[in-house]
């Protein structure tokens, strides 16, 4: 009889993909009655799901001690977006409790690496996530300022920090 | 005797629900209202909660309809600060027992043919209680939002708006005006959607920032 065992790496960094699966459960749990509702669309649905891996990432990040609940929101964006690669190219600012963030190359992007049509719609999970981990660490949501959205090109998305 | 009195934003979800003791507000008792009332197209639930009805006809303020010996009242387009809406609801119920009295009286009534008579009764009620509303929110020094265009109009420019920023646009859009407690009571369910506290400094800055775009003006 053959056994099969499998051992589990010490890798970390993979922790970020069992969290945002978690995260992305219990969004849809507590979220179940409201994103099927035609006003929320793919973009609103994302959002919702996204902060929920947001706060989970937030946590794992805790957890490895690369964050501390002292961390300030601009060092939690950084962190976060260095950690969990969602881009080839990422460029974020800070101004005056603002932040600006540039995605372009986007790894994540259901169009430009899965290639599929989305039919004029978007769905990205980045403001959530963002927003997320910033309320579990600090708790409190930045305000997502601008979102401009631009799937396979570039996107950007403006916080307000205050 | 009224079993279930409901006061319900403009999209239909229950800003305040009472029943008396003898109802059953589940299932049941909402395919009463389906059947009885056409204008009811969806009947959406959290738990045994009712957590918002859908309409056909957007126009509706008042609906009440006897199904056999129970009596539903349904109020919509309301905007009541959450802290007199009760008494403003008891009294409501007063009002509307008598004319649900007087309209028996006159013999056996259905809810469609008492549609419009219902309607104009509750529209001037709403009128009164909204603008004793408003009255105590300025004094209070609460500031209100009022929506300067319909959601239809902004719906593209929002497109890829956060969700909460994106509803809260759209519910003062169809509220028209909303003081910002109001406007915390109608996106409730989002704490719990979103897993945070909302609070009412949260909800000015995003309201300034429409404001801002020119997309809403402040009271």
């Amino acid at each position: 009889m053959d056994l099969f065992k499998f051992f589990r790496r010490k890798d970390l960094s993979r922790n970020y993909l069992n969290r945002m699966v978690i995260g992305l459960g219990v969004g849809l749990v507590k979220s179940r009655t409201h994103i099927l509702n035609s006003d929320f669309g793919p973009q609103g649905s994302m959002d919702v799901l996204a902060t929920w891996m947001g706060q989970e990432v937030a946590k794992e990040l805790l957890y490895q001690k690369k964050i501390s609940t002292n961390t300030s929101k601009s060092d939690v964006i950084e962190k976060i977006l260095d950690e969990v690669r969602i881009a080839e190219d990422l460029e974020i600012s800070f101004d005056n409790n603002s932040a600006h963030i540039a995605v372009q190359n986007c790894l994540i992007c259901p169009r430009r690496v899965g290639g599929y049509d989305l039919e004029g719609h978007t769905a990205c999970p980045v403001g959530g996530i963002i927003r997320g981990a910033i309320n579990l660490v600090t708790g409190k949501s930045p305000q997502v300022k601008r979102i401009s959205l631009r799937p396979a090109e570039v996107c950007q998305i403006d916080f307000d920090l205050n | 005797m009224i079993d279930v009195f409901l006061v319900l934003d403009e999209t239909g979800v229950p800003l305040c629900q009472t029943r008396s003791p003898d109802a059953i507000w589940n299932d049941s008792l909402a395919a009463g209202i389906l059947s009885a009332i056409d204008e009811v197209s969806s009947v959406y639930w959290q738990g045994d909660i009712l957590s918002r009805l859908e309409f056909r006809e957007k126009q509706l303020y008042l609906l009440r309809d006897t199904n056999k010996s129970r009596t539903f009242v349904l109020v919509t387009t309301i905007s009541v600060p959450h802290e007199i809406a009760e008494s403003c609801l008891n009294e409501m119920s007063e009002k509307f027992a008598v004319v649900c009295l007087e309209k028996h009286s006159g013999g056996l009534v259905t809810s469609r043919s008492l549609n419009e008579s219902y309607q104009q009764i509750g529209h001037e009620l709403l009128q009164e209680w909204n603008a004793r509303a408003r009255k105590i929110a300025l004094q209070s020094g609460e500031p209100y939002y009022q929506a300067l265009y319909a959601y239809d109009e902004l719906k593209d420019r929002e497109k890829s708006s956060f969700i909460l920023d994106k509803t809260i646009l759209r519910v003062l859009c169809d509220a028209g005006t909303l003081s910002l407690r109001d406007l915390r009571q109608r996106i409730a369910t989002f704490e719990e959607m979103l897993g945070e506290r909302i609070d009412i400094p949260q909800l000015q800055s995003i309201c300034e920032r429409y404001v801002n775009d020119g997309l809403i003006k402040k009271l």
